[in-house]
């Protein structure tokens, strides 16, 4: 017994066979046709007229006498011993003209070839059908085919059927390796192309329908959020079960997940909008509606952007009980994901140590501070922060953002422990712990900032002489001209110039009458200039 | 309608008192334009703000129009007599601010109200105090503080 496998495997193999039968079958039809010089004479007086080839006849005497006008020929205006036939497009005519030409013995004619009115030879002619017969602009008849050595079902056809020049040209385009290679990356085109605007058309029109449906379940939101943000009595909502609230939307909606997410949608939005005890009845019907858990479930999809607003909703929400799922994502690869998950873990798990934060491996971009320092700066307004572990990061730009914190936030009591980090920090860090310096005026802190002044790091040295401008001494005057000395660098010239100008403005006028320097004599210049000074 | 019976009763079958009454008090006060509905036109692009602050203004008695863009804000202004306009900076093919100076022109009186965000530029919102807005409501904000401040503009 042959089981259905069987059977499928025969079906392919018999329609190989006929697929490749055919193209055999195509082949079969080629042909090759030759005709040689030798076997012209015999062929031209075969077969009928031929388009394009006709023939003439030249005869030559020596007899000034001859009169051939009686045969057509016309004489050469030249040479009266010249005479030349009019063109005679059959051969087997011309042969028989040039029989008559045996009369006149003083001469001898010769039969020529002209093709398309121009003299040829009799290899041309053969070229010349050659071409015809490969084109199929000339069949030959029967009495001819065997002079013409031409072999196969297409002559045998050919000779029995009208001129078509296009004839079997279907089975022809088949038996083409080329033109079959071409019509099949033509028919893949079409069909991709085909799919291709089908598939654009079912996202499309799902897109078209999702837009649809979010429109009408806006609409059908507005009312029932409405009736329970302004009830008459507040307390009534408290008292509301899931079961009481699903009746005020319609029949089985609360059931899509479209529905859910454009609801979330408008409580979100409606939580950033409103203040005073509307963002609690928010939150609490959005809780009420059980709409927290599909924002939970949403963590699980694969897909990044349901994942990231899985995590927005959460976050938006104070869905605390999520921080674990949350935290999963908070070193994620996507860099969406894990900014929301960071943001939201630093918003619902209360964590002053900012733990979730410190542990961050991937590189803190500015965008990220920023979004960071919003919900930073809302825990310190609850209790301090505590900034120590980012330091311990082994993030750098973590660090520098701890060291930002300490500026943004105003934590003056971790200035010491920066004064102690300086010594091994890099070059940025040492960059923001400098602007805290200068923020806080630390001025233990001027230690450090005499150790880098010669640093070669230009950022490093700017912000260095900017703290040393608003905190240094009459000893900071005299090392930052030493340091001036030491640089070709015209703005780093210029802030130290300005520097010493505000700790000591005689000592510049000092260095303009001593200093060689064209630079400084014109940053001197200009800062000396009470209309420049501020430019 | 609970009081006018109340009054009814209290004058019984005292006929002068009752004509006296009728006349007086009924009458003017049941002519249309006592009892009209007062108008608050909400030109604002965000359906969700404008139509919970229509809800809470229906509930507190008002008719109110709504506008979705700087256009039919303008057209309404024009056809419908507001008696109270709030209005949003930030609003699609017309500024907040032409709305104003277009309310400005066409009734000079009716008190207008620029429900907007805190965080738009300092300039527009003294621009729009400069036309002669009669208050502002920063977003993010309580509806139950707008409605507030509606009753107090349109009752003075």
């Amino acid at each position: 017994m042959i089981n259905e496998s069987g059977l499928r495997s025969i079906k392919k193999l018999l329609i190989t066979l006929v697929f490749f039968n055919f193209f055999v079958f195509g082949n079969l039809v080629a042909q090759n046709s030759s005709i040689t010089v030798s076997g012209l004479h015999s062929v031209l007086e075969n077969i009928d007229e031929v388009p394009g080839l006709e023939f003439i006849l030249y005869f030559k005497t020596l007899d000034d006498t001859t009169d051939l006008t009686l045969l057509n020929f016309s004489q050469h205006a030249d040479s009266v011993n010249f005479w030349f036939s009019d063109t005679i497009p059959l051969y087997s005519k011309a042969v028989e003209l040039h029989g008559n030409l045996s009369r006149f013995p003083e001469g001898s004619g010769s039969i020529r070839f002209l093709l398309f009115k121009r003299e040829v030879t009799e290899s041309g002619v053969v070229e010349y059908f050659d071409n015809l017969i490969r084109n199929e602009l000339f069949l030959p008849t029967d009495n001819v085919k065997n002079q013409f050595g031409i072999e196969g079902e297409l002559v045998v056809l050919g000779t029995n059927t009208p001129f078509r020049p296009f004839y079997k040209l279907k089975v022809k385009i088949l038996s083409d390796v080329k033109m079959l290679l071409l019509l099949a990356s033509l028919s893949v085109f079409f069909f991709v192309s085909v799919l291709m605007v089908l598939v654009m058309f079912v996202i499309k029109s799902k897109k078209r329908r999702k837009e649809v449906l979010t429109l009408r379940f806006k609409q059908l939101c507005y009312g029932p959020i409405s009736d329970l943000l302004f009830d008459d009595d507040p307390e009534r909502l408290n008292q509301l079960e899931k079961k009481d609230l699903v009746t005020l939307f319609p029949k089985g909606h609360l059931n899509i997940d479209l529905f859910k997410d454009v609801i979330i949608q408008e409580i979100i939005s409606l939580n950033k909008n409103m203040k005073g005890d509307f963002k609690t009845r928010l939150k609490l019907i959005y809780r009420k509606l059980e709409l927290d858990r599909h924002s939970i479930q949403k963590l699980s999809s694969k897909r990044w952007d349901t994942v990231t607003s899985g995590i927005v909703e959460i976050n938006e929400m104070d869905v605390n009980e999520a921080a674990p799922m949350v935290e999963k994502y908070a070193s994620h690869e996507n860099f969406y994901i894990r900014s929301n998950a960071v943001a939201t873990m630093l918003n619902i798990s209360n964590d002053k140590t900012l733990k979730v934060l410190a542990e961050q491996q991937y590189p803190l971009s500015r965008w990220q501070q920023m979004k960071y320092y919003r919900i930073i700066k809302f825990i310190n307004s609850q209790g301090k922060v505590q900034v120590n572990l980012l330091f311990e990061s082994e993030n750098e730009t973590v660090r520098v953002f701890g060291i930002k914190l300490v500026r943004y936030l105003g934590l003056v009591d971790r200035l010491p422990l920066l004064q102690k980090m300086y010594e091994s920090a890099t070059i940025n860090e040492k960059i923001e712990i400098l602007k805290c310096y200068d923020n806080f005026n630390h001025l233990d802190g001027l230690d450090d900032v005499y150790k880098d002044l010669f640093t070669k790091d230009k950022a490093l040295l700017l912000n260095a002489v900017m703290v040393l401008k608003n905190l240094g001494s009459e000893v900071s005057t005299l090392i930052l001209l030493e340091r001036l000395k030491k640089t070709d660098d015209f703005e780093s010239k210029m802030k130290i110039l300005e520097a010493v100008n505000a700790l000591n403005p005689e000592l510049v006028v000092e260095g303009y009458l001593t200093e060689n320097d064209e630079d400084i004599k014109i940053l001197i210049a200009h800062i000396k200039d009470p209309l420049l000074s501020h430019v | 309608m609970y009081f006018l019976l109340k009054i009814l009763k209290y004058f019984g079958s005292n006929t002068p008192c009752f004509f006296t009454f009728f006349t007086t008090i009924f009458i003017p006060l049941s002519h249309p334009k006592f009892f009209k509905m007062k108008n608050v036109l909400i030109i604002e692009d965000d359906k969700l703000i404008s139509s919970l602050v229509q809800f809470k203004l229906k509930k507190e008695g008002y008719s109110v129009t709504m506008a979705e863009d700087g256009i039919s804000g303008i057209d309404a202004i024009n056809l419908m007599e507001a008696d109270l306009i709030i209005t949003d900076v930030m609003i699609p093919f017309k500024n907040g601010i032409e709305i104003i100076n277009h309310a400005r022109k066409v009734s000079p009186k009716v008190p207008i109200i620029v429900l907007s965000s805190l965080g738009e530029e300092e300039s527009t919102v003294m621009e729009a105090f400069n036309l002669g807005v009669s208050d502002f409501v920063p977003k993010p904000f309580n509806p139950n503080e707008l409605a507030m401040r509606v009753r107090r503009l349109i009752n003075n």
